[in-house]
C-alpha cells in the first residue's frame, strides 16, 4: 500500500496519521520482542558456552563475545529493517481496536484512485477517519508484545551462565600433579594458564647474566639491584618461612621456592593446593653452562649460590629473573615447572661451587 | 437524498424495523429471525429445520405480510406432483374449448414460497424446485415462465420423522443459502407467546412495513457494501478450509470432511455477510460477519466421512473446529468469544 490519498470529500489525513502511528508502534513492539528473543538466545548460548568452557575446553572472552554478539546483531537487524506495511498495520489495528475491518476497508478506499467512488466508499472513509481520530491517542498503549516478565526471567540463567564462564576452564581445571600419595590428579584451583618452561627459565637467566656482563655493568650495581628487589618485595619475608627445611626433604629432593611459595604464604589464593614434587635427580635438569664472567657476576652478589635450602639466594636469583622477564610471571606456575627451576638452580649452584673451588685452587 | 444514499442510510433502519415486527410474531427467536432476514435479503432461499409447532409457517407468513408480497404455500406429501408446484396447462373453454392450452401457474409463482416439509416430497417433485430456485423460472411444455421478482423459497423439514421421507440431495441442499434450525423457546418467551398468540394469530394483525419496491432496493443495497481485499481473502480461505483436499484445509476438515463447501458457498457467504453488515449499520464487510454466518451458510454444504459420523461428529461440531482454526489465524477468537 502506498501513501494514503484523499478521496472525494473525505479527508484521509487522520487515517494516514493513525496508520503511521500504528506502524511505528508495531515496529517498536517487534523490536522489543526481538530484543527479548535475542536476550533469551544469548542466555541460552551463554549457558552452552559456559558448559563447554567449564567441562570441555577453555574459551577466551573474545570467542564467547563474538559467538554471541554476531547472531544477536543479525537478529535485531532483521527485526529493525523489516518495516510493516501500512496494509498489515490496518489489519492489526482492526484486530487491536475491534474495528470490524473498518480501518482495513477505509485504508483500501483511501488508496483507491478510482474517481467513480461510491457513496459506500465515502461513508467507509469517513467512518474510518472518525475511528482513527478517536483511536490515535491509544496507539501508544496498545499492540503489546510478549510479556517483559519472560525477558526478566532470563536473568536467572544468565547468572548461571556467567558463573560457568567465570570459573576456570576445563584445560586448567586439572593439573597432573604428582602428589606425594601417588599419581592421582589433584585439583589446583588457580593453576597458571601458561606454565613456565624450564628451558625458558634457563635461557632467560642466562640472557640476563650475559647482558649484564656484556654491558660491563659493575657487579656492584647488580648487587644493588638485587638487594633493592629483595628489599621491596614483601614476599621475601615469607619465603623463608614457606620453605621446607632441608632436613625434611629427601636427599635429592628439591624445594619449592619462589613466587608459588610466597603465594601460599600470603594466602592470596585460598584453597590453593601445592603438591610436593617428586624427588628429582640433578641429572634430570639440563646441564648449566655459564661462562666464567656469569658465574663471577653471580658470585659477586655475595649470595651463597650453593645452598639450595638457602631461599634468600634462590629467591634473589629468581627475583632477578622474574623482574627481567618480558611477560608477567604467573603466581602459580605448575609445580612441575617450579621444581624444574629449582633443580636448575641447584645445578647451577653446584656448578658454580665447583667452578669457584677450581678457580680458587687455581688462584691459589 | 439520492437513491444510492437511501440504500446505505436507511437500509439498517428498514431492516431493523422489519426485524422488530417479526419478533412480535415469533417470540424468543431473535437470532433465527436475524439470520432469516439476512438470508432473504442476500437473495437466497432458506431451509428451516425444526420440530412441528415452533412457528416456521407463522414466520414465513409474517415476512410476507410485513413486506406486502405474495405468499405461495406448498404442503409436501409423497404423492405431490411437480405440476402441483410449478403449475400446469389446462384446456381453455370447457365444452366449447377450441383446444387451446393455457398455463396455470402453480404456487411457486409467488414472491415468497413456503414449502412445508420438503423432505416428504418425492425426489422428482423436489427436483421441480431446482430450476425455480436457481434460475428463477419454470419451463413447462417447452415454454419458459419467469418467476416474480423478488423470489424466495423458505422450505421446512422435520428432523425426526424419517419414515416416508426423502432426504434432499446435496445438489438441492446447495441451492439454499442458509440452513437454519429453530430451537424451543425459553420459558419467558413462552409466557410472552401466551400473551400475544392465545386468542388470535399475531400474523393477522400485521401491517406491511415495507413496499415491495423497498425490498427490491434493499436487495440492491447489499451489493454496495464494500468487501476489502483482506476480508475477501479471508472468505476464500474459510471456504477452502472446509475442503479436505485444499492446501488451506483445516485439520478438522482433513480428518472428518469428505466433501467441503462449494464455490457457491463462497458466494452465499459473502452475500450474506454484506447484508449482515447492513444490519450492523456498516458499509463494509468484516471478518466477524464471515465468522458469524459460517455456521448457517456452511453447515448443510459439508459432508462428513461415514466413520466420522459414527464417532458422533456432526457437521456442526466439525464446523466449530474449522471456524476456530480460521478465527485463530485471523486473530478473531477473542472478539468472537467476547
Amino acid at each position: 500500500m502506498g501513501r494514503v490519498v484523499i478521496v472525494g470529500n473525505s479527508n484521509a489525513r487522520m487515517l494516514d496519521q493513525f496508520l503511521r502511528a500504528v506502524r511505528r508502534r508495531i515496529w517498536y513492539v517487534r523490536a522489543l520482542d526481538g530484543a527479548g528473543i535475542a536476550a533469551w538466545y544469548a542466555v541460552a548460548l551463554l549457558l552452552l558456552l559456559g558448559a563447554i568452557h567449564r567441562f570441555f575446553f577453555s574459551l577466551t572472552m573474545t570467542t564467547v563475545i563474538s559467538i554471541i554478539v554476531i547472531p544477536i546483531l543479525l537478529l535485531l537487524a532483521r527485526v529493525l529493517l523489516r518495516r510493516p506495511a501500512l496494509r498489515e498495520c490496518a489489519v492489526r489495528a482492526d484486530q487491536e481496536f475491534r474495528g470490524l475491518s473498518l480501518i482495513t476497508t477505509a485504508a483500501e478506499c483511501a488508496d483507491n484512485t478510482d474517481p467513480h467512488d461510491t457513496f459506500a466508499s465515502r461513508t467507509v472513509l469517513l467512518q474510518g477517519e472518525n475511528a482513527a481520530r478517536s483511536w490515535l491517542p491509544e496507539v501508544s498503549t496498545r499492540f503489546r508484545g510478549a510479556s517483559s516478565r519472560a525477558t526478566i526471567l532470563a536473568v536467572i540463567p544468565l547468572f548461571v551462565a556467567l558463573v560457568l564462564l567465570y570459573l576456570p576452564g576445563a584445560d586448567n581445571q586439572y593439573a597432573d600433579v604428582a602428589a606425594t600419595a601417588g599419581t592421582t590428579k589433584s585439583k589446583v584451583v588457580d593453576a597458571a594458564d601458561d606454565p613456565i618452561q624450564p628451558e625458558d627459565d634457563v635461557a632467560t637467566l642466562r640472557n640476563i647474566l650475559a647482558n649484564e656482563a656484556r654491558t660491563e655493568v659493575s657487579t656492584d650495581s647488580v648487587q644493588q639491584r638485587i638487594d633493592s628487589l629483595v628489599a621491596v618485595t614483601p614476599k621475601q619475608v615469607d619465603i623463608t618461612a614457606a620453605m621446607p627445611d632441608k632436613s625434611e626433604l629427601p636427599e635429592d629432593a628439591t624445594v619449592q621456592a619462589g613466587v608459588a611459595g610466597a603465594t601460599q604464604t600470603n594466602g592470596d589464593l585460598p584453597g590453593k593446593a601445592i603438591a610436593r614434587p617428586e624427588p628429582r635427580n640433578d641429572s634430570m635438569g639440563p646441564a648449566p653452562d655459564f661462562s666464567s664472567r656469569e658465574i663471577i657476576a653471580l658470585q659477586r652478589t655475595g649470595r651463597d649460590f650453593s645452598g639450595v635450602a638457602n631461599s634468600a639466594a634462590n629467591y634473589s636469583a629468581l627475583n632477578l629473573w622474574e623482574n627481567n622477564m618480558p611477560r608477567k610471571i604467573q603466581p602459580a606456575a605448575s609445580p612441575e615447572s617450579l621444581s624444574q627451576w629449582t633443580i636448575l638452580s641447584r645445578s647451577q649452584a653446584e656448578h658454580a661451587r665447583r667452578y669457584l673451588t677450581e678457580s680458587g685452587n687455581a688462584n691459589d | 437524498m439520492t437513491e444510492q444514499n437511501y440504500d446505505l442510510d436507511n437500509a439498517m433502519h428498514d431492516l431493523l424495523a422489519l426485524e422488530e415486527q417479526l419478533n412480535t410474531v415469533l417470540v424468543g427467536q431473535q437470532g433465527l429471525i436475524r439470520q432469516l432476514l439476512i438470508a432473504v435479503f442476500a437473495g437466497g432461499h432458506v431451509l428451516l429445520e425444526g420440530l412441528p409447532g415452533l412457528g416456521k409457517t407463522q414466520l414465513a407468513k409474517a415476512i410476507a405480510a410485513s413486506i406486502d408480497i405474495d405468499l405461495g404455500r406448498v404442503q409436501c406429501t409423497p404423492d405431490l406432483l411437480p405440476a402441483d408446484i410449478t403449475g400446469s396447462e389446462i384446456l381453455l373453454g370447457g365444452n366449447t374449448s377450441t383446444g387451446e392450452l393455457q398455463f396455470r401457474p402453480g404456487p411457486v409463482f409467488a414472491n415468497l414460497v413456503l414449502v412445508d416439509e420438503i423432505n416428504r416430497a418425492t425426489p422428482r417433485t423436489q427436483a421441480a424446485l431446482l430450476e425455480a430456485m436457481q434460475e428463477k423460472q419454470v419451463t413447462y411444455g417447452g415454454r419458459r415462465h419467469v418467476l416474480p421478482d423478488p423470489f424466495w423459497v423458505i422450505a421446512t423439514q422435520n428432523p425426526i420423522e424419517l419414515e416416508g421421507t426423502y432426504p434432499l440431495p446435496e445438489a438441492q441442499l446447495d441451492r439454499f443459502i442458509c440452513k437454519l434450525s429453530i430451537q424451543y423457546p425459553a420459558a419467558d418467551s413462552l409466557d410472552a407467546l401466551l400473551n400475544t398468540s392465545l386468542d388470535q394469530e399475531p400474523v393477522d394483525k400485521l401491517q406491511p412495513v415495507w413496499s415491495i419496491e423497498q425490498a427490491r432496493k434493499l436487495l440492491v443495497a447489499g451489493q454496495e457494501v464494500i468487501l476489502a481485499r483482506d476480508v475477501r481473502a479471508g472468505a476464500i480461505n474459510l471456504v477452502l478450509s472446509t475442503q479436505p483436499e485444499s492446501e488451506s484445509a483445516s485439520l478438522a476438515a482433513k480428518e472428518h470432511v469428505r466433501y467441503g463447501a462449494s464455490p457457491r458457498a463462497l458466494l452465499s457467504l459473502v452475500r450474506a455477510a454484506r447484508v449482515r453488515a447492513l444490519f450492523e449499520g456498516r458499509a463494509h464487510v468484516a471478518f466477524e460477519d464471515l465468522a458469524e454466518l459460517a455456521h448457517p451458510v456452511l453447515r448443510h454444504r459439508i459432508l462428513l466421512h461415514t466413520g466420522s459420523e459414527l464417532e458422533g461428529n456432526t457437521a456442526e461440531s466439525v464446523l466449530d473446529q474449522v471456524i476456530a482454526e480460521w478465527s485463530a489465524a485471523h486473530n478473531l477468537a477473542r472478539t468472537i468469544q467476547e
